[in-house]
């Protein structure tokens, strides 16, 4: 199967390594076999290369249907997935949007969970730090929105 | 610059992280605490179920549903509370947080607005149930089952019921001590319902299972579990967790056709013979389905434990499991040692090994198995289903 990345860059890759997309999957059995490149207009090239590089290392685990909640899943990452993760916070962001284009519902939780994994135990002021983030609360706002959740307090 | 997913483009994006924080309470409260949007994508999933919390101090939001009612429910509550002393003043809350609860713990209900009675009053007497306290109960109930019209109900089966008005939106009941009553039916018509956990109830409940249940935990009931019951509505289950059964021809003709099944917890309690074991062992490790990542069969009796035919289970299961929950009496016999590490290398999918007991398991055989694989405390591993 041959993919192009928004800059024109070409890909070839095995149909089952595609597949992992549910997008591609589709589009596959929609158009049968072709050498057509199929273009992917919203994925740079090294974003592309990183999905396939995942799609490749779990070309044979079993499909994970899409009603399978990401709640049911316990609470670690795998050394592979763990390692894979590690990239800067734009590439991680990037990898999100690719995952939910492409529709790959298990990188899609794998990089969601990474960032989860970024905010959980922090401050508000270190998630802000953390990702950048403007706080626009005034100080009334805050005041009742840490009021009406003080039950949350205890850690 | 921040990504401009966490600033409101894509919030579906948002909320999916924000949602594998679902047990992490303080950390949820600390991304609504992080600027307006934040705190909006927060909100709803932090108030899904905060009656699962168990430190007193966390009855806190039981208030600021009370702020939630109407005027006159609020003069009831006022007048109810001023009976144990209590004076509360009501500010409109920033959210409908009744809106966003998607588990009704209806036992822990009662409990939390005592625990929240208990810390205004600085008091741990209150009695159990204090009748008096039943208008705050009924209120609540009210207000999350939206039961607009009519009296409020009265008591517990009354609730049931009520929940008609839900059904559109209940995804999880949890029933303890429960008989069967016609009036559970009503579950039946909650087409969003995906968890039951049925504990220490009559086995009749069995009969309002639905086709589109993903979890399943049934404990502590009565030893016969009906098997055929479960069959009906199998399919779609996920999770399925059963306490006191034996490895039946019926059950494992019942995993046989759960076809989605990630999770499964057993314990066993019936004794058979060592040979009619063995081969209900071999027959149960072939039909465990691939999409099994999961086996917990660490639970239960000590001389029953399905875990002691570890070695015949293991070299029998192709499944990809990638995790494994037993004893550590188990893995001290070198049949069992062995076997595991012959499983690993065969599949090579399981990562985790949870033991019960962990730190009884021998030396020289941890230091073995730990080239293969993790070998983790029972209580480490968690499944959120």
């Amino acid at each position: 199967v041959k993919l192009t990345s928004s800059e024109g860059t070409e890909f070839i890759i095995d149909r089952k390594v595609a597949e992992k997309s549910v997008l591609l999957k589709n589009m596959l059995e929609d158009v049968g076999e072709s050498d057509m490149a199929i273009p992917l207009p919203n994925v740079t090239g090294p974003i592309l290369n990183k999905v396939i590089d995942y799609c490749t290392h779990h070309r044979d685990d079993p499909f994970v249907s899409q009603e399978d909640d990401s709640k049911k899943v316990s609470d670690d990452i795998d050394d592979w997935d763990a390692e894979f993760c590690k990239v800067d916070q734009g590439t991680l962001f990037e990898l999100i949007l690719s995952a939910n284009y492409l529709d790959i519902k298990p990188l899609l939780d794998l990089t969601c969970k990474t960032v989860a994994n970024m905010i959980k135990g922090k401050t508000p002021d270190e998630i802000r730090k953390t990702f950048n983030i403007t706080n626009d609360f005034t100080p009334e706002e805050e005041e009742h929105v840490r009021k009406e959740n003080e039950w949350c307090e205890e850690r | 610059m921040s990504s401009k997913m966490l600033m409101g483009d894509m919030p579906e994006l948002m909320e999916n992280i924000l949602k594998h924080l679902n047990n992490e309470i303080y950390s949820l409260y600390s991304c609504a605490l992080v600027n307006r949007h934040w705190c909006k994508m927060s909100i709803p999933i932090l108030w899904q179920n905060p009656f699962s919390t168990i430190k007193q101090r966390r009855s806190l939001f039981i208030p600021i549903y009370f702020s939630s009612l109407g005027e006159d429910e609020k003069l009831v509550i006022k007048e109810c509370l001023k009976e144990f002393e209590i004076n509360i003043e009501f500010t409109k809350p920033l959210f409908d947080y009744a809106r966003f609860l998607k588990v009704l713990h209806i036992y822990q209900l009662a409990n939390k607005v005592r625990d929240w009675m208990c810390l205004k009053l600085d008091n741990q007497d209150l009695t159990y149930f204090d009748l008096r306290t039943a208008p705050l109960i009924n209120l609540l109930f009210k207000l999350f089952v939206e039961n607009d019209g009519g009296d409020c109900p009265k008591d517990f089966l009354g609730i049931i019921s009520a929940l008609e008005s839900q059904k559109n939106t209940l995804q999880e009941v949890i029933l303890k001590g429960c008989v069967f009553s016609a009036e559970f039916e009503v579950l039946n018509n909650c087409k969003n319902l995906e968890t039951l956990r049925i504990f220490h109830c009559d086995k009749e409940l069995l009969k309002i299972l639905d086709y589109n249940i993903s979890t399943l935990e049934i404990s502590y009931s009565l030893i016969d579990v009906p098997i055929i019951a479960l069959k009906s509505f199998c399919p779609n289950i996920i999770y399925l967790y059963i306490t006191n059964i034996g490895i039946s021809t019926q059950l494992l003709e019942l995993i046989c056709n759960l076809q989605k099944l990630q999770f499964l917890s057993l314990s066993y309690a019936y004794r058979l013979s060592k040979k009619a074991k063995n081969i209900r062992v071999m027959q149960f490790a072939k039909i465990l389905p691939s999409t099994l990542q999961y086996l917990d069969i660490a639970l239960g009796l000590l001389d029953t434990l399905l875990d002691s035919f570890i070695d015949i289970l293991l070299d029998h299961c192709n499944a990809p499991l990638k995790k494994l929950l037993i004893t550590s009496i188990s893995l001290n016999y070198e049949k069992n040692t062995k076997a595991l590490i012959r499983y690993c290398t065969r599949i090579r999918t399981l990562n985790y090994v949870g033991i019960v007991k962990y730190y009884d398991l021998d030396y020289d055989i941890r230091k073995v198995l730990e080239k293969y694989v993790t070998l983790v405390p029972y209580k480490h591993i968690v499944i959120n289903c």
